[in-house]
């Protein structure tokens, strides 16, 4: 899949661009805080329709905007070409047009046009809470599979009803009601997650050996909250603890608490291995995520490079080229002109100043 | 802004589907723009308000204590077809493939915006049960989350240990969507496609 041509109207600090893209390696270059990486995630957007930003998508909307659009054109790997149109109010709520007809049911949506994000902050994945790697699951798989996008929103919706219950004060009966439906989803979810997992495991450990030079084994452990997977016992679970969760006013445990490790050698890396280590672990992710995309969505995944080579030495980042799939569109971002910085691939560089951009 | 004219914007903010813009704009247009119309609504609103109310039996829109549904002998008794809305009444109603009587719940349970089982019209439909009257429930309620709740609730809570079928249609029904906006052939293959649901 390639992206031909992208349009932007009071997207972040960007009021008004349209860019086309001619070929396989397009490079966006300025200084920092211009508006580069708001590009990337437009980009992105047409994939899972949110933000890759750590943090959320506050001020999507431009200042004083009422309302920001994106538009993409696509190619698919057969020729085809699709159109996508995306609208955002301030409260961030969505329409989404495919080849000009509204989609409503976003799990028919999901996954045709998928892209992944290779960040600087990657590093975040193995040294922060469970919550980014969660994230991070959860829009892989939404991607993959729109069973696992329904089984999802689903779980979600009715943890929300539930805790509001929980909060309200509300009886059993409705508990009752709301846990009959949210039990089948939590163990779904976590069947789901550890079908999936084992496989994104295998590509990570297969990633990480070509890009470590070290011995030692790569692999992810799912850690789900809920052990026991069977539908009696998940939902004894709930059962037992609401009497604790009226009490928080929220549900404490459950899928939604769920989290994996990063492993080397059987070792919990998070803690046991050096920044190189850590750093040559989130890239293996990525590149098991592309792999695992491409194969579940049948389509060649597009690459995003946020800065994520300036921290690099040139032997690294040559390293790092051979490691991009050579069939795969890629946009990078930098504040160095790849001319400069000794790169040989041949880039369309883009130059971007204040939410503006330029062919250089 | 006049006293006057912000009463009037919080009274029509407070009608579901309007937000402030909205509302706003129908002010405006209801005391500067177009006042001559003014009259004529009031007096089609009071009418309306006096003539049209829900009836006791179904919580159907009627101008009776009785709706026509309700007072026509020539419908089956014991089947109750239960949906979320009026409308949902009116869409089963033009596929014509029930003969039955229905049920309005005015909702389905979310807590998350408050509804809670005193807000729906459980209490008529428990009475109506108690009286023996019923022998077959027809879910017609949405398959998303807050619809399963609801017809989990009926269900369990509603109808309970006594000795009645209960069905829920379904078939063909997108996921997460409801009942008005299923064309006519949809809802008769739902209808006749209903499952057991207990
Ligand atoms: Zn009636």
């Amino acid at each position: 899949m390639r992206l031909l041509a992208l349009n932007l109207e009071n997207f972040r600090n960007v009021e008004a661009a349209g860019l086309s893209f001619s070929g396989q390696r397009t490079f966006f270059w300025g200084p920092n805080g211009q508006g580069k990486t708001n590009l990337l995630e437009a980009i992105a957007f047409a994939g899972v329709l949110r933000s890759f930003r750590f943090g959320g998508a506050e001020s999507l909307v431009m200042h004083d905007a009422s309302g920001a659009s994106l538009f993409h054109r696509f190619q698919g790997d057969d020729g085809n070409e699709s159109e996508v149109l995306l609208r955002f109010d301030s409260k961030g709520a969505k329409h989404v047009e495919l080849d000009g007809e509204r989609i409503t049911r976003l799990a028919d949506y999901v996954g045709r046009f998928p892209s992944v994000v290779l960040s600087s902050r990657d590093f975040r994945l193995v040294r922060d809470g469970p919550g980014e790697r969660r994230r991070w699951l959860d829009v892989t798989l939404s991607t993959s599979s729109s069973a696992y996008f329904q089984t999802l929103r689903n779980y979600h919706r009715g943890l929300r009803e539930r805790n509001a219950i929980l909060k309200r004060g509300g009886g059993d009966a409705e508990l009752d009601a709301f846990e009959a439906s949210l039990v089948p989803a939590a163990v779904e979810l976590t069947r789901l997650r550890r079908e999936a997992l084992p496989e994104l495991s295998d590509l990570l450990a297969e990633r990480y050996g070509t890009i470590s030079s070290s011995r030692e084994k790569a692999s992810l452990g799912y850690k789900p909250d809920l052990e026991d997977a069977d539908h009696a016992t998940v939902a004894g679970r709930y059962l037992a603890g609401r009497e604790r969760d009226r009490v928080l006013g929220s549900t404490r445990r459950g899928p939604h608490r769920d989290d994996f490790r990063f492993l080397l050698d059987s070792r919990d890396a998070r803690h046991l291995a050096s920044e190189g280590q850590q750093r040559g672990l989130v890239l293996a992710l990525r590149l098991a995520e592309f792999s695992f995309l491409r194969k579940v969505c049948g389509t060649i995944p597009i690459l995003l490079v946020d800065d994520a080579l300036g921290e690099l030495d040139a032997e690294r980042k040559a390293n790092f080229r051979k490691l991009l799939p050579d069939d795969a569109q890629v946009f990078a971002t930098g504040t160095i002109h790849p001319a400069e910085s000794g790169d040989s691939e041949a880039w369309e560089v883009f130059r971007v100043n204040a939410g503006t951009f330029e062919l250089s | 802004m006049t006293p006057g004219f912000e009463n009037l914007l919080k009274g029509l903010k407070s009608l579901p589907g309007l937000g402030h813009r909205s509302a706003e704009r129908i002010a405006l247009h209801l005391l500067v723009e177009k006042p001559e119309g003014l009259d004529a609504l009031i007096e089609i609103l009071r009418t309306a308000g006096t003539s049209a109310r829900a009836c006791s039996i179904c919580g159907n829109l009627s101008e009776d204590e009785k709706c026509s549904i309700c007072g026509d002998e020539e419908r089956e008794q014991g089947k109750i077809c239960v949906v979320e809305r009026v409308p949902d009444l009116f869409a089963i109603e033009r596929s014509g493939a029930f003969r039955g009587r229905y049920h309005v719940l005015h909702g389905k349970l979310s807590p998350i915006r408050g509804i809670g089982p005193a807000k729906l019209n459980f209490a008529s439909l428990r009475a109506r049960i108690e009286k023996g009257e019923v022998n077959e429930l027809i879910l017609a309620i949405a398959n998303d989350i807050e619809g399963e709740a609801t017809c989990h609730y009926l269900s369990e809570e509603i109808v309970g240990d006594r000795d009645m079928q209960v069905s829920r249609i379904g078939f063909g029904i997108p996921s997460g969507s409801g009942v008005t906006y299923a064309d006519e052939v949809t809802l008769r293959s739902a209808l006749d496609a209903r499952r057991d649901f207990s």
